[in-house]
């Protein structure tokens, strides 16, 4: 494998069991650079847990995760660390820091974890915050913000990290249709800019706009697995039946 | 009468019992928000190094909870004498009351750390940082200022609570009162009602304090 066709990320056989529960049995999965692959499933298939086995926020069991070409090994604290400076995450739930401004939970990861100064935090902050539209939000704390616009602040912290892939965990479950457009734009937005994404998410208009592939994930097993518009127009009995259900 | 309970050399000797129940109770307090947040974290903090004195902690929180000042310090006092260590018995008051305070409130900042959300700290994970970066940052600004309500009605209990270091012969408010009782018993009412009040006025400072120690918290 040479130059762009080269994944930036790939899991060979992870599994990941939380007691006697198995989440997941052997995920394999390819993301090249600029590319937005999107994990779809029922709940409880194991996407979110896929995801956070990509940054090590859990510890796969088995199998090996390559990042750039490079096996991650997760146990090793500084690894884990390091892949997460690389690899962001978003989660469904915002997780915003709630005793800080806006602009303080942007910057406190590039401060603290990347070392930059605070004037040059400060000013990527206020231009990530200009350029998705909540420059007067700078100094407003989390609980003043609408769910749309934490969650946009939520990417933005995510972004102030320069990652090299972004991780999108049902970033709009909890929100209503209008403030989830809102979000997915600034995502589709990153899409054309061509940020590397891997994404959860029952947004299917959405999905089909900005994936590039999609993976079709059940009971802990990527079922099907390929182009958007292969996967979504499958003749997949099982697949068919989900998408049907969630389009209508 | 009155005036003669209240002569300007019984006012300095309530005044001596006064600053006496503000140092046990200021060294008390201090002791157990800074030891007590340590210890608070030891027994939270998923850290191998602290695996093997979780269980200590509890054991220590457990025991002193359970227990009357009172006997602690009676404890303090002849455990101090049987090994021969020779200090002032301010410094066994000190130490029995310091002992209470941070068993108390380890378990009022436990409290404020696991009502947090897990996800807090994988959000500070998630962004590259150390677990003890996420625990200064994230963690325990959000921990100290839940702790807080509860902590400052524990402070007011200690306060009051310190009266029972008069047990070892220590002139602090109760006891101050208890001497001027013995030379104008007749003005008892009114000696103990001047030392109800020097309590009150005391105590209800922590409740602004509380009240700041909050609004500072909120931001960073």
């Amino acid at each position: 494998m040479t130059g762009e066709n080269e994944a930036i990320l790939r899991l060979e056989g992870v599994t990941k069991s939380f007691g006697k529960l198995v989440v997941l049995k052997g995920i394999d999965l390819a993301v090249r650079k600029g590319e937005v692959v999107a994990l779809i499933g029922p709940s409880g298939s194991g996407k979110s847990t896929c995801l956070r086995c990509i940054n090590g926020l859990e510890v796969p069991d088995s199998g090996r995760v390559y990042f750039r070409g490079r096996q991650v090994n997760f146990t090793n604290r500084h690894e884990r660390r390091e892949i997460r400076k690389h690899i962001g995450i978003v989660f469904q739930s915002y997780n915003l820091f709630p005793h800080m401004t806006v602009e303080e939970n942007i910057t406190i990861g590039p401060r603290k974890v990347l070392g930059e100064e605070r004037g040059e935090a400060l000013r990527r902050a206020h231009e990530l915050l200009e350029k998705f539209g909540l420059a007067d939000k700078a100094r407003a704390m989390p609980d003043q913000l609408s769910g749309g616009q934490q969650q946009r602040v939520a990417i933005i912290r995510a972004l102030a990290m320069k990652p090299e892939i972004l991780l999108l965990d049902e970033v709009t479950s909890a929100l209503d249709p209008e403030l989830t457009r809102e979000v997915l734009n600034l995502i589709t937005q990153l899409a054309a800019e061509g940020l590397t994404m891997v994404l959860v998410s029952h947004e299917m208009a959405f999905v089909r706009r900005t994936a590039v592939r999609v993976a079709f994930m059940e009971a802990g097993r990527i079922v099907l697995e390929g182009p958007v518009n292969e996967v979504l127009n499958t003749d997949n009995e099982r697949v068919r039946r989900f998408l049907v259900a969630l389009e209508g | 009468m009155i005036e003669n309970i209240f002569s300007l050399t019984n006012l300095k000797l309530l005044g001596r019992g006064a600053a006496m129940t503000l140092l046990l109770a200021s060294v008390g307090v201090t002791a157990g928000a800074i030891f007590g947040t340590v210890l608070a974290v030891v027994r939270t903090y998923p850290a191998r190094a602290f695996r093997l004195m979780t269980p200590l902690v509890w054991l220590y929180v457990e025991i002193f909870r359970r227990t009357p000042l009172l006997i602690l310090i009676l404890l303090t006092y002849f455990g101090l004498a049987l090994a021969k260590v020779e200090v002032s018995n301010v410094v066994v008051a000190i130490v029995a009351i310091s002992i209470t305070s941070i068993a108390y409130m380890c378990e009022n900042v436990r409290a404020g750390i696991e009502s947090l959300p897990r996800a807090q700290w994988d959000a500070g994970f998630a962004l590259g940082m150390h677990g003890w970066q996420t625990l200064f940052y994230i963690i325990l600004p959000q921990a100290l200022r839940l702790a807080i309500p509860p902590s400052i009605g524990f402070m007011q209990s200690l306060i009051k609570d310190t009266s029972m270091a008069t047990i070892i012969g220590i002139v602090e408010l109760t006891h101050a009162g208890v001497i001027l009782r013995y030379r104008f018993p007749l003005g008892s009412f009114y000696i103990f009602g001047a030392v109800m009040i020097a309590y009150f006025l005391i105590c209800y400072p922590l409740s602004w304090a509380g009240d700041f120690a909050e609004r500072r918290l909120r931001r960073e």
